[in-house]
């Protein structure tokens, strides 16, 4: 009897727990605040080095709901000295949702490019608000006196899930002593040029920056301080490395402001959004508008020594032989249409797509750098 | 005491012997049914009898009665039953258990039986009380005793105690002692306790002496919610704001999985909120959840919650009441900012074992009481365990086959009572709990605590009690996954002794002094490598040491019977101590990591402060159902937690305040109006209230936290303000009953160096918080209950968008601090609670609980987290811990 009567709550908990089984996840979306999108985003640097260079990347915020993300133009953009100089920029680039603004500085210009001078940026938008950058100090750093690269095991989840060594290639330098010229960190960018040699024996020398979304950073505690070799790269190995690379180290000195802000970024690279995470927050910036008109900007500028050093990456470190591509030795099983000399299709199954015409590929050229041995 | 029943039994039967002269010529009675033979005598009586014999008792033999009054009747029918008689007036003879008649008998238990026996006003015996040869000169005397549960033997604190032709009374203390002062005289006194029957009891007081009373709980118990205010005008009387919940009343209330919590009732007040499901704790008019003091009985409780939230840490079958104190809080309690929880354990039952438990689909209960010694030793134990694995595992969704979830906990009471005036207490707690989540993160947490408690009654103005705690609370938080596998560990460990001593003056005049003295010892962080790729290195960071001491004074003044004030001071005394690695910074004010110039060992005390915390409490009554109260508290805090997370976990770590890390600080004003109508049946307020914080910190941009051994660097000081209006209207008892409570309010922060120095809310600040809960009882047994509760969606800081920089670097842009929110929260519940007895006498005890949590499935999410695609594209998810109604069915049981 009893049994009877619970029998239909027994069902009803029974279906109703595994109700419990529905998804816990769900997206969301938060309501951006309308000016996001309008923000201005303004990174730009004053380099002191073979030659005294400015670069600066504008480009709008992208508050993800936009169908593209849009640009402003620079009407006005230029760098300004303590002495009251200034000196132009020009654009150089129209990128995808950003505008490239650079400058080559000579060295008999009355602007003087120096350890110890400080610099500014301004800039007037093609809506006439008018930004400028708080002034920063050119610092320097001592020239980079070694750099290394080794093979290094390092454990790693592979595309099953397990956990084994896999081979990476460390590079690392003989990080500065900050202890003088008011830097309080550095900074480094990698540039690379790899040989390639196509399925037709054309060989490329292909530039490419890399690893982008990488900050090495060393503040002054983490400075070498006449430590040798700290890391700054680990990389995988990759097709590129097979036949010969250059990789140029930049080391860029930061002040105080430029590390702190190289650091948020750092952070922000970082983030995963998971509970374990440190909190986060908006980077802080060293422009402020100064039209009537207040916007939101973000970015930063700085000033700063570079100093460079190639390092030769060759198969006789890699251990690879021969080519990456194989050479064409049977031609194509169907025969394709040229232009300029190239298959420009692949072969089918036979190789990457990079092997067909190498001089297509983004960077790409036939003559070395004036480097290359 | 004993004495006194005795003379009153024996003088009220006596007295009114001379009225039973009733006699009856000839009666046969067969043997059979004890319950015909009581309507044959009432045939041949000219009075009402009331009984509630059950159809089970059966007369052994044939009775023969020949000219024999009808009290000798019964007396020889009822000598071998376990029932007796007594006669209520001139119209009523009363058949009860022989247990039950050894009561100071009160008239309303006639409704046990009859509805249609009224209640008198004035009691049916006039007890004499001292002897005139030792009335004091003026002519006063002074009346004392206990109020008790007629049942339980547990004291009634509250209770009020009041002579029915003047309005003049008194209440109980929290141990049920009272004491009047009266003139020799004859009075009627009546004697009142929310949930029990009112006592109705005329005295002749010729000199001193005592007066205990038993109240037995409303015969007729009605299945409403109850928030008793101890006594039932209590919301209008009292100056002391407080919300009290009594068990009764939390078992009414929906529950998730057949479980009653005290926090869940709580949380059904204005200005009492929580973050959701999955979050621990709950915040008090927008205060953090580490700001609420918890405490069972003297413990200090750091983790308020199980299983992230969905089950209460006080097993509500071992609790005596729970107060909360949300506006003015009074001076025997220090050390948080917004509310005090203290939740009474109760002793075991005195003259007779329990047993109780309750058997549901993921967890279960066991609780065991009775006498060691009866009249004088007493023990309670209880425990519960909870077992989710095997439907996690049953589920089709394999983040949840993945998944683990358990938790129990224990606890134990020892209660001696030697005599009337010492009591000793020697009580124990411990918790454990886990939880897994698809094999990626993980938390444990675990309270262990042990208390002594020496309550001494001086005389009868003053009392006395010393209580002893020990203490340790642990916890961790798991990252399962990958080369970053690793557990965070923290923990507090304190010693606390208390002193607490009341004296009454007068009936207008109480004052309660003591000092309280908490020793701490807190780690702030650790972490190791969990499982054999992980990389992580193990790092625990120094102990920290600090002690707080306390001494305050209340006094309670009632000038009149418009006003009370209750006016108080506490002094607080902070000591961080050494030894300790101390960093030294260029500017100690604001540290930074790159300020650092050196750092020593320091001993002793390495950081003192002390501060005055005065509080106030005034009452002004405008009529007998209407006050204007208002109040003042000032409240420091010396240990806090520091969140990491956008939702808070019983894992965050808990730092104490040193010369870089100041304490919180806050003044809290508040003031209202309270009217009750329908004698008390429904109670409404309208309060606002307003924070002034003059101290607090807050984590800044990219903060590093975990495990950091200069923390201090990664805090910012700043100042915060709270303030809001609580609206509130209530039906206590009736068929349908129930409370509506809606509050508005805004909580926020300014610290130099977030947001720019603007303003920003705080990261509970809820503008909108409403809670319905509507009971209907058809019948004794039966009780259908729906709750709802509505809050705005708490603060959030997110990524908004990115921009690029050099080189192409993506660099993600995050919204202002708090500036947007997560989805607004929303739940509807359901239960249907049937089969409880109202039979008293019932040796076993069954009811069944059908609940349906979250009704409207409703997601409401738990965390934020994020996940970024191709192109720059970010997008939120929320997890949600329930994403479906949840069922439960519950049997629980009690034997005795």
């Amino acid at each position: 009897m009893i049994a009877r009567n619970i029998y239909p709550f027994l069902v009803i908990l029974i279906v109703g727990l595994l109700l419990l089984t529905s998804s816990c996840e769900d997206k969301i979306d938060f309501a951006i605040p309308e000016d996001t999108s309008e923000a201005l985003a303004i990174e730009g640097r004053i380099i002191m080095g073979m030659e005294s260079k400015v670069e600066v990347i504008i480009s709008q915020v992208f508050d993800f709901t936009a169908s593209g993300r849009n640009i402003l133009e620079a009407e006005e953009i230029y760098v300004e000295n303590d002495d009251g100089h200034i000196f132009p920029l020009r654009q150089v680039e129209n990128g995808v949702a950003q505008r490239v603004y650079k400058a080559t500085i000579p060295d008999n210009d009355k602007f003087i490019v120096a350890v110890g001078k400080k610099y500014r940026l301004h800039v007037t938008d093609s809506n006439g608000i008018s930004y400028v950058s708080d002034y920063s100090l050119m610092t320097s750093a001592d020239d980079i006196e070694g750099v290394y690269i080794k093979k290094v095991k390092e454990l790693r989840q592979n595309e099953i899930g397990d956990y084994v060594d896999q081979e990476r290639y460390q590079i690392s330098v003989d990080v500065a002593d900050l202890k003088s010229n008011n830097t309080s960190g550095l900074l480094f960018e990698f540039s690379g040029v790899n040989q390639l040699t196509d399925r037709d024996g054309n060989v490329c020398y292909i530039s490419r920056l890399h690893n982008t979304q990488e900050l090495p950073l060393f503040t002054f505690d983490q400075a070498g301080n006449g430590e040798k070799e700290r890391e700054v790269l680990l990389f995988d190995p990759n097709y590129f490395h097979h036949e010969k690379m250059y990789y140029t180290i930049h080391q860029y000195s930061l002040d105080e402001a430029a590390l702190n802000y190289h650091e948020q970024l750092l952070s922000l690279q970082e983030f995963t959004g998971s509970l374990f995470d440190n909190p986060q927050g908006r980077t802080t910036t060293n422009f402020k508008t100064v039209s009537e008109t207040s916007k939101d900007v973000f970015g930063h500028f700085y000033a700063t020594s570079k100093d460079s050093i190639l390092l030769k990456i060759d198969q006789e470190f890699t251990g690879n032989v021969g080519l990456y591509c194989p050479q064409v030795l049977w031609g194509c099983p169907i025969p394709l249409p040229e232009s300029d000399g190239c298959c420009l299709a692949e072969c089918g199954w036979l190789q990457a797509k990079d092997c067909c015409c190498c001089i297509n590929l983004v960077g790409a050229s036939y003559t070395p750098p004036h480097y290359w041995e | 005491m004993i004495g006194y029943r005795i003379v009153f039994s024996i003088g009220f039967l006596m007295s009114f012997s001379f009225l039973l002269a009733q006699t009856v010529e000839r009666l046969e009675i067969p043997q059979g049914s004890l319950i015909e033979a009581i309507d044959m005598i009432s045939e041949r009586s000219d009075r009402n009898i009331f009984h509630n014999v059950p159809d089970t008792i059966i007369l052994t033999r044939p009775f023969d009665f020949v000219d024999q009054r009808i009290e000798e009747i019964l007396e020889e029918l009822l000598e071998e039953t376990i029932y007796g008689y007594v006669a209520y007036r001139d119209y009523a003879i009363v058949i009860l258990s022989k247990s039950v008649l050894d009561i100071v008998y009160s008239p309303d238990n006639y409704s046990l039986l009859r509805g249609d026996v009224s209640e008198k006003e004035n009691g049916s015996t006039t007890l004499v009380i001292g002897k005139i040869e030792l009335l004091q000169a003026d002519g006063r005397t002074t009346i004392s005793g206990r109020v008790t549960d007629f049942q339980s033997k547990e004291p009634l604190g509250g209770a009020v105690i009041r002579v029915g032709e003047t309005g003049v009374g008194t209440t109980s203390d929290l141990d049920g002692n009272y004491e009047l002062t009266l003139r020799a005289g004859e009075y009627s006194l009546i004697v009142d306790f929310v949930g029990y029957d009112k006592l109705y009891q005329t005295i002749e007081l010729k000199s001193n002496g005592t007066l205990d009373f038993e109240l037995s709980q409303g015969a007729m118990e009605l299945q409403e919610v109850t928030i008793k205010g101890k006594a039932s005008d209590a919301q209008v009387t009292n100056a002391q704001v407080v919300t009290s919940i009594s068990v009764e009343a939390l078992k009414k209330l929906p529950t998730f999985l057949g479980e009653v919590d005290v926090i869940k009732g709580f949380l059904l007040q204005p200005g009492v909120s929580s973050i959701g499901e999955g979050s621990v704790g709950f915040n008090v008019r927008g205060g953090e959840v580490d700001q609420n003091l918890i405490l069972q009985d003297e413990t200090i409780l750091f983790n308020s919650s199980h299983a992230l939230g969905f089950f209460s840490t006080f097993n509500a079958d071992l609790i005596k009441g729970a107060d909360l104190y949300k506006a003015n809080i009074p001076p025997s309690y220090g050390g948080r900012l917004a509310s005090v929880l203290d939740v009474e354990m109760r002793d075991g039952n005195f003259k007779r074992f329990k047993v109780k438990g309750g058997i549901g689909p993921l967890s279960s209960k066991l609780s065991l009481e009775g006498p060691l010694v009866k009249e004088k030793v007493s023990f309670i134990a209880g425990g519960r365990v909870s077992y989710s694995d095997w439907i996690l595992k049953s589920t089709s969704v394999p983040e949840l086959q993945n998944s683990s979830s358990f938790f129990y906990d224990a606890n134990f009471r020892l209660t001696i009572k030697p005599n009337q005036s010492n009591t000793i207490t020697l009580s124990g707690y411990k918790s454990i709990d886990e939880f897994r989540y698809n094999d990626v993160i993980g938390f444990k947490y675990e309270t262990e605590s042990i208390e002594f408690d020496y309550a001494f009654i001086v005389n009868q103005n003053l009392s006395s009690k010393l209580s002893v705690v020990g203490s340790g609370y642990k916890s961790a938080q798991q990252d399962l996954e990958g080369l970053d596998a690793g557990e965070w560990s923290t923990g507090i460990d304190y010693i606390k002794v208390k002193e607490n001593v009341t004296y009454s003056a007068s009936e207008n005049l109480e004052i309660n002094a003591g000092i309280n003295v908490i020793q701490y010892k807190v780690a702030p962080g650790g972490i190791r490598p969990i499982g054999d790729v992980s990389l992580i290195e193990t790092t625990i960071l120094e102990q920290e040491k600090g002690r707080e001491a306390s001494i305050y004074a209340n006094v309670k003044i009632a000038p009149n019977d418009a006003i009370e004030i209750l006016a108080g001071l506490r002094y607080v005394k902070f000591d961080f101590l050494g030894p300790s690695h101390q960093y030294i910074y260029l500017n100690p004010e604001r540290p930074e990591t790159d300020e650092i110039t050196g750092s020593l060992v320091n001993n002793g005390v390495i950081h003192g402060e002390g501060n005055l915390e005065p509080r106030a409490s005034l009452r002004v009554s405008i009529n007998d159902a209407s006050s204007f109260k208002a109040g003042f508290s000032r409240t420091s805090q010396f240990i806090n937690q520091i969140f990491n997370t956008s939702t808070p976990t019983p894992t965050s770590q808990w730092q104490l305040s040193n010369q870089y890390i100041p304490s919180f600080s806050s003044d809290s004003y508040s003031a209202g109006y309270f009217l009750n109508l329908a004698e008390d049946n429904w109670e409404t307020y309208v309060e606002v209230y307003y924070r002034d914080i003059k101290r607090l910190f807050d984590f800044k941009d990219f903060a590093d936290l975990l495990v950091n051994d200069h923390i201090e660097t990664e805090l910012l000081n700043g100042i915060g303000r709270a303030k809001g209006v609580e609206l509130s209207i209530r039906k206590k008892k009736g068929t349908t009953n129930g409370w509506l409570s809606y509050t508005y309010s805004l909580g926020e922060r300014q610290i130099d160096g977030i947001n720019e120095g603007d303003w920003y809310p705080s990261s509970f600040d809820k503008t909108h918080d409403v809670s319905l809960l509507f009971n209907y009882n058809p019948n004794l047994r039966t009780t259908w209950t729906c709750n709802f509760n509505y809050s705005t969606g708490r603060p959030i800081s997110v990524p908004v968008g990115n921009y690029r920089g050099i080189n192409g670097r993506s660099v993600s842009v995050f919204s202002h601090r708090n500036e947007l929110r997560i989805p607004d929260y929303m739940r509807l519940d359901l239960a249907l609670t049937f089969g409880q007895g109202y039979k008293k006498e019932s040796k076993l005890k069954t009811s069944w609980t059908i609940s349906l949590y979250n009704v409207l499935g409703r997601k409401n999410p738990y965390s934020v987290y994020f996940r970024t695609l191709g192109n720059d594209l970010l997008e939120s998810y929320k997890f949600s811990v329930l994403g479906s109604a949840f069922p439960s069915v519950t049997v629980n049981f009690e034997l005795q």
